[in-house]
């Protein structure tokens, strides 16, 4: 139905618009993990879009949907907000902090402060870790790895 | 073993508590996170099945007093205080009964 009224939209307007409107409708048609290369041109396309409407609009109407949401997670921004928040934490040395560093046996930390740790984490992005899985997770990678488990990031 | 796994649950909650009770307070929270640490830490040893299990009643305890029966009020230029109340500690508003009526 929108591609029908697109293409009423466009037989009444100049070229310049066909091609927003038609990148604008393969922005909305693609997948999720395809939306982050192309939001830069739907970014871009939008202001000349929403001005050439604008002049029209008892005409034609808004009929363009948009969704607000946070920006993807990738594993590299995953990673370094993990050691980001891990930097934070008080009882661990930012030196000698990796990704690979075991939380008991490199960093001397004991499972309360790895608790503590998980709880940051959980504030950190916002859901919920259940304590049975929490206590596995005992370096950096694993809670990455978890992290992109949980929220369906693939590289 | 669950008993490890009830003390750390106890940790967690009684933390998750905190950083409600005293939000935007950072001096307090500070103070109640070094508290919970240091009460944990000094029985970290203990053995004894039924000292533990009364030490994670006490942490319950802790965590419903502190829920329940602790608000926040701040100060506001000179001589004002602003009540801060949680949402589960606003009661509905109905007129105090002395007997109140039994549910069948």
């Amino acid at each position: 139905m929108a591609a029908r009224v697109l293409q009423q939209c466009v037989r009444s307007f100049a070229r310049p618009s066909l091609r927003l409107c038609t990148r604008n409708v393969a922005v909305r048609a693609a997948a999720a993990p395809a939306v982050f290369i192309h939001r830069p041109l739907s970014f871009a396309a939008e202001s000349p879009r929403t001005r050439l409407f604008g002049q029209s609009r008892n005409s034609v109407g808004v009929f363009c949907r948009q969704y607000g949401d946070l920006p993807p997670l990738t594993l590299e921004t995953i990673k370094e907000r993990v050691m980001y928040v891990l930097k934070l934490y008080d009882k661990i040395n930012p030196e000698k902090l990796q990704t690979s560093s075991h939380f008991m046996k490199d960093l001397g930390l004991d499972s309360l402060d790895q608790v503590e740790i998980i709880m940051a984490m959980e504030d950190e992005f916002g859901f919920e870790i259940p304590d049975a899985e929490a206590e596995k997770l005992m370096t950096p990678e694993e809670i990455v790895q978890y992290i992109a488990d949980k929220k369906d990031v693939y590289e | 073993m669950g008993t490890r796994l009830k003390v750390l649950n106890a940790f967690k909650t009684l933390h998750r508590t905190r950083m409600a009770v005293f939000k935007d307070d950072e001096g307090a929270l500070l103070a109640a996170r070094l508290k919970i640490n240091e009460e944990f830490k000094k029985n970290k040893n203990e053995t004894s099945e039924e000292n533990i299990q009364k030490m994670i009643k006490m942490g319950s305890d802790v965590e419903i007093v502190l829920r329940e029966s602790v608000v926040q009020v701040e100060h506001i230029g000179h001589e004002r205080l602003l009540l801060r109340p949680r949402e589960n500690l606003l009661l509905e508003n109905v007129p105090y009964s002395d007997a109140p009526r039994k549910k069948s």
